[in-house]
Parts: structure tokens; C-alpha cells; sequence
């Protein structure tokens, strides 16, 4: 190899064997998406080269486009590095150039397919801590280039992001623990998860049913008593079969919560949380302190009668670290949630923290649109005297009315010099906090409605997911996005 | 650099976004999006009408109207929101942030501190080659939903930009205490 080809400096293409790979992929692309239709063809002997159909043609053309649009953008295809930053030049239409610093640059992988192999190349990804949208990607790099290329980069980085190996390291620390589940608690867990959902389905399918048949001339005022009875039976019937169903899908949640949860440990060590739990399948998930971003917990209506909650430590998502996701600690009791919010957030300082509520735009709005759109259905079937479903209707309106007022009794969102903390929930609790440092990106939103109203949205972005703040008034949201834009601004500790 | 200075700040000294002055984007900028929609309006039309004549004979007449009604409001909606939401569209640089807002009946403004972004990417479509536009975009770590993207600048202006956002990504760990 010419050392030519290792001066990084000037831009250059990628591997030719990247055109092979371009148009291979664009092929499997087509292929894969006409698949069914290619079949029939073929099936039905329609594929004929001689006599082509609009629909073969189209085929034909599209994936010969395609294909030429490939090895054009292969051709448009550049890269350099100019002084601590990779640069990407690319585009037939849309031309881009894209800039990363070396710092920002989180892991460097390749891949090696059969055509790859055949080629001698590998295909490269380089991912930054952004959403999979914004990771780059390499067809083909001579294999002896893309790894000059990737020991270049990462001996070129100042401050070195917590890597896959401290991740590892932090499996083998000593550890202590915070939490463990018992069997009480599983039990518990097993028979709350949300039944009630399905209970209303099934209701619902009662009415229907019940309609239906009035439909079909069954009139419950007019039919004797024998048919009178045997409808009723059938009411009794699908009740009956309601409950069993219900019972049978908590018979089945308790068991998959047993074998999900069996024995699940919250360990706490000097830099990190790790969870483990299942009974056959033991798993695993790790996450270092820096890595998360938000911590969760909430408890439905249920839950909360016995006392626990759910507990979510979400971790930023690059895409390198989906597969791991968040820790999530089912069970945990008030104190237990005060341990690991001391340990990962020891600054909160949560008592001088003032809660702030929302508009009561956001009750009455979507009372308003709701009734818009559900009064007339009423009214319409008080006409047509269909009962059953204007029962439905009702109920499912008073309730729409109850949540709404509930949901809007619990929002608020609170601030200190540290964090900010959003409560909400409906029947239930949940919780939601995060630093101020963890903090990406803030916005402002407001529709026609709120904009009249002097009211928006808040909706602060981390690295693991946004949280809305609904309905407060514009100067408030104002205000919160100058305070924490300046907090992130003048924070010294790293998000990550 | 001491971790623990920490000095009180009053609300009242904060730089406020209100008071923000927003650059507009390029004027040419409005006759992008316009030939941008009469393209798309164009081929979504000529779609639609050949579907229109293949199949009018088994579709009832208020649908057909109803089709018609939906494209045209469509279409005169997306043209307005063009007109009207143009002069929304702006955007601001600060020492240590970037803003945009945008929209004309649904509005939203988004900062993200230069501390905060990952990378940065200027492109340039085929009609903003024609005025000489460009598109700059910043990526963060919070998702597609926090990323910045302000269309309409003038190419030279948003490589320039570009290169400032960078230069203080690498360079700058500037905080307020050191000015």
C-alpha cells in the first residue's frame, strides 16, 4: 500500500469495491421491498423480457435509477480530516458536509459482510452520542485504511468518553446492595399489572354485542320472556367469561413477572448501578453514574394502595447503547427510591425545589374538543335509540371528564438551582427529575390556541428522551428556557 | 478552575429570550419553498389525477368531492402557511447558543448551548443551489427531536456559521466566570 493512501489530510473516496457493495445493496433494497409481487410474476409467467408490463418496467427503471443514483453518489463521496475533525463531502442532489470532532466521536465499528470479505474492505460506522439519524456511515474502506483511520481518531481524542471496558470494569467492583425483590412483592407486582385495560375491551365488546342484536330485531320491550332470558344468559355468559379472562391474564402476568424478576438485585457500586434479575434467563444491565440522564418512578392507582413503585433509570441511547437500555427496578418502596436518588443525585437539594402547576386550559381544552366531537354522537343516539352504546358513550365521556381533571390536579414541574422535577400521573404517581447539566436542548411550543392564550409547552430534550411541561404560561416556559440554557451553559461537569 | 464557585445569579440578570433579537432568513429563501411545494403539489396532483381517472367510474360522487376538497385545502393551506409563516422562521446566535423559531400557526423556538452539540452538517438542495442557499444543521445527543436544522441561509453565511459553532465545540470550554 502507498503511504499515499494513509495521508488522511487531502479528501479522498472510498474503496471502489464500495460501487459492487452500492449496487448489491440497492438490488437487495428493491428486491426486498417488490419481493411478493416479483413471486407472482414469476409465478404466473407475466415476467416476460420481451413483452414487458408497466409494472415490471417500473421495477426495472426504478432499481437501474437507483443504482446509477448510487454510483454517482459514491463518486460524490469524500473524506478528510482537517485538523481535529473528520469532514464528509457527499450528495447527487443534496449536497452535505458534514464536520465531527474527533472529541465528540463515541465509537468507531466495522463490519465485514462476504462481499466485504471477497474485497478485502470493511464497512465502517462511526456513531457520535446523537440518535442513529446522525451516525455515519462508510461502505467500504480498505481494511489496512479504515484502521489508520480509526487509530488516528481515537489517538487523536482529548477527553475520552466512558468506554465499553469501564463498563466492564464496573461488572467485576465490589458492590453493595440497595435493593432486593421478595416474594411478596413479586406476587404483588404479578397481580397489578394492568388488567383494567382489558377489563374495558371486553366491556366495551359487551355493549356492541348487546347492540347488535337489537339491531337484528332482538328489542329487549318486545320479545318474550324466553328470548328475554336467553339474552340475559348470554350477558351472564360473557361477564362470566370477562372475569375468567381477566383472571387468566393475571395468571399469566404473575407468571411471566416471576420469571422476569425472580430474585432481581439493585447494586450500587462506587460509580455505577447494576441490576440482575430472572429466574432461567439471568440478566444483566449496568449503567454508569454519568451515563444517566433521568430518573422515573410512578405507581398506578393499585400500586399505590400497596405501596410501591416502579423505578426507571434511563441511560443515554446512542444507538451503541440500545440493546442495553435502561435499569428498571420494579417494587421499590420511598426509601429505597431516597438511596438511589442520593447516590445519583446527592446535589438535588429537593427541599428548596417550589412546584409550579399548569393552566387549567390544559383541563378545559380537551374537555372542549371531546365534547365537540362526543355530544352530537350522543344526541345521535338518543335518535336512534341505541341505548347500549349511548351508555358506552356516556360512561366513556364522564370518565374522559375524571381523568382529564385528575391529570390536571397532578402536573406540576419544579425547579431548584440544581434540577428540574416534573410530577404527573392520573390514577397514580410518577415522578421524573434530571440535573440541569444533563440537560441537551430546550423548546418552547405553542399551538394557535395557546399562542391567543399567552400560554406553550415546555419540552426539554436529554440524551435519554424528552419530558413536555403542558400548558404554562408563555413568560414561565420563557424563563425556563433562559435559566437552564445559562445553567448548562455555565456547568463545569460533563452530561455524560 | 474551582469546581465549587458557584455564584448566586437573579433572574432579572439572566439574558432573556424575549429580548432577543432574531435574524430573518434569506428572502430568496420564500421562493425556494415555494417552487418546493408546486413541484410537490405538481407530482402529488398528477398522481392523484391518474388515480382519479382509473378509477372515477366506481367511486360515488361526495368522495370524489371530498378528494378534490382535500387537495385543494391541502394545497391552499400549505401555500399560506409559506406566506404567513415565513417571517416566523429566524434564528439567533448568542456567545454560547443557537435559536430557531419556526411556524406560523403552530409555533416553536429551540436553543441548544454550543457546549451541547456533537456535530454539524451544512447541505445545500438543488433549488437552494439555484439562489445559493444553504441548510445548517446540529445534531445533539438528545435525538432527532432536539437537533436544529435552519434552512434558507445564505451558503457562504452557513459554512461560516458552521465553522464558529466548531471552532467553539473544540476550542471553547468558555464559561462565564473567565470573560
Amino acid at each position: 500500500m502507498k503511504k499515499n493512501d494513509l495521508d488522511f489530510s487531502i479528501p479522498k473516496r472510498q474503496s471502489q469495491a464500495a460501487i459492487y457493495l452500492i449496487i448489491y445493496n440497492r438490488f437487495r433494497n428493491v428486491i426486498s421491498r417488490f419481493w411478493p409481487f416479483l413471486l407472482i410474476a414469476l409465478f404466473t409467467g407475466d415476467l416476460s423480457f420481451k413483452n414487458p408490463d408497466g409494472f415490471t418496467m417500473f421495477i426495472f427503471g426504478l432499481t437501474l435509477l437507483t443504482g446509477v443514483f448510487g454510483i454517482i453518489a459514491y463518486f460524490r463521496y469524500y473524506f478528510w480530516i482537517e485538523g481535529n475533525q473528520l469532514m464528509i463531502k457527499k450528495g447527487v442532489l443534496n449536497h452535505a458536509l458534514t464536520q465531527i470532532p474527533f472529541d465528540r466521536i463515541q465509537t468507531i465499528d466495522f463490519e465485514q459482510n462476504l462481499i466485504h470479505q471477497f474485497f478485502n474492505v470493511v464497512g465502517l460506522k462511526i456513531e457520535t452520542a446523537g440518535s442513529t439519524q446522525s451516525e455515519i456511515k462508510m461502505q467500504a474502506l480498505q481494511k489496512e485504511e479504515a484502521e489508520a483511520l480509526r487509530d488516528f481518531i481515537l489517538s487523536q481524542k482529548v477527553t475520552a468518553a466512558p468506554t465499553e471496558e469501564e463498563a466492564i470494569e464496573l461488572k467485576n467492583q465490589d458492590t453493595q446492595l440497595i435493593y432486593k425483590i421478595d416474594f411478596p412483592i413479586l406476587l404483588k407486582i404479578g397481580l397489578t399489572e394492568n388488567h383494567i385495560r382489558s377489563g374495558f375491551v371486553i366491556l366495551f365488546a359487551i355493549f356492541w354485542f348487546v347492540d347488535n342484536i337489537q339491531e337484528a330485531g332482538y328489542d329487549f320491550s318486545e320479545v318474550g320472556d324466553e328470548y328475554y332470558n336467553r339474552i340475559l344468559g348470554s350477558i351472564f355468559l360473557i361477564g362470566g367469561l370477562t372475569i375468567l379472562f381477566i383472571l387468566i391474564s393475571m395468571m399469566i402476568s404473575v407468571g411471566r413477572i416471576f420469571l422476569r424478576y425472580f430474585d432481581l438485585r439493585l447494586l450500587r457500586s462506587y460509580n455505577g448501578f447494576k441490576v440482575i434479575n430472572g429466574l432461567f434467563n439471568r440478566k444483566e444491565v449496568a449503567a454508569l453514574d454519568t451515563k444517566i440522564q433521568i430518573l422515573s418512578w410512578k405507581q398506578n392507582m393499585i400500586q399505590r394502595w400497596l405501596g410501591f413503585h416502579d423505578l426507571q433509570l434511563k441511560q443515554a441511547s446512542s444507538a451503541q447503547l440500545s440493546t442495553k437500555k435502561s435499569i428498571v427496578v420494579p417494587g421499590v418502596n420511598t426509601t429505597d427510591i431516597e438511596k438511589v436518588k442520593e447516590l445519583l443525585f446527592p446535589e438535588r437539594d429537593e427541599d428548596s425545589v417550589e412546584y409550579y402547576g399548569v393552566s387549567s386550559h390544559f383541563l378545559w381544552r380537551p374537555i372542549l374538543i371531546m365534547s365537540i366531537i362526543i355530544i352530537p354522537l350522543i344526541v345521535f343516539m338518543i335518535i336512534q335509540q341505541a341505548y347500549p352504546t349511548l351508555a358506552f358513550l356516556v360512561i366513556f365521556y364522564i370518565g374522559f371528564i375524571i381523568q382529564r381533571k385528575k391529570k390536571f390536579k397532578k402536573t406540576y414541574f419544579g425547579l431548584n438551582d440544581q434540577g428540574l422535577f416534573v410530577r404527573g400521573g392520573v390514577f397514580g404517581h410518577s415522578r421524573w427529575m434530571t440535573m440541569h447539566y444533563k440537560i441537551q436542548s430546550t423548546e418552547i411550543k405553542q399551538t394557535p390556541f395557546q399562542y391567543r392564550k399567552d400560554l406553550a409547552d415546555f419540552i426539554v430534550h436529554t440524551a435519554s428522551g424528552s419530558r413536555g411541561i403542558p400548558y404554562i404560561k408563555l413568560s414561565e416556559a420563557e424563563y425556563l428556557q433562559d435559566y437552564l440554557t445559562y445553567k448548562i451553559e455555565i456547568s463545569q461537569k460533563e452530561w455524560m | 478552575m474551582n469546581p465549587f464557585n458557584n455564584p448566586q445569579i437573579f433572574s432579572a440578570d439572566l439574558n432573556s429570550v424575549s429580548d432577543l433579537e432574531f435574524e430573518p432568513l434569506e428572502n430568496s429563501y420564500r421562493s425556494v419553498l415555494y417552487i418546493g411545494n408546486t413541484i410537490f403539489f405538481a407530482i402529488t396532483g398528477t398522481v392523484a389525477l391518474s388515480i382519479y381517472f382509473s378509477v372515477k367510474d366506481e367511486l360515488p360522487y361526495f368522495i370524489q368531492v371530498a378528494a378534490a376538497v382535500l387537495f385543494f385545502t391541502l394545497l391552499i393551506f400549505s401555500f399560506l402557511s409559506i406566506h404567513f409563516g415565513f417571517k416566523n422562521k429566524a434564528f439567533a446566535v448568542r456567545q454560547q447558543d443557537i435559536f430557531f423559531q419556526t411556524g406560523w400557526l403552530w409555533k416553536s423556538k429551540t436553543v441548544i448551548p454550543f457546549k451541547r452539540i456533537q456535530h454539524s452538517e451544512v447541505s445545500q438542495g438543488p433549488i437552494d443551489r439555484m439562489f445559493n442557499l444553504g441548510k445548517l444543521r446540529v445534531f445533539t445527543a438528545g435525538g432527532s427531536g432536539s437537533d436544529l436544522t435552519i434552512p434558507g441561509l445564505s451558503f457562504i453565511k452557513a459554512n461560516q456559521l458552521k465553522d464558529f459553532i466548531i471552532s467553539e465545540i473544540t476550542t471553547g470550554k468558555v464559561s462565564y466566570e473567565e470573560e
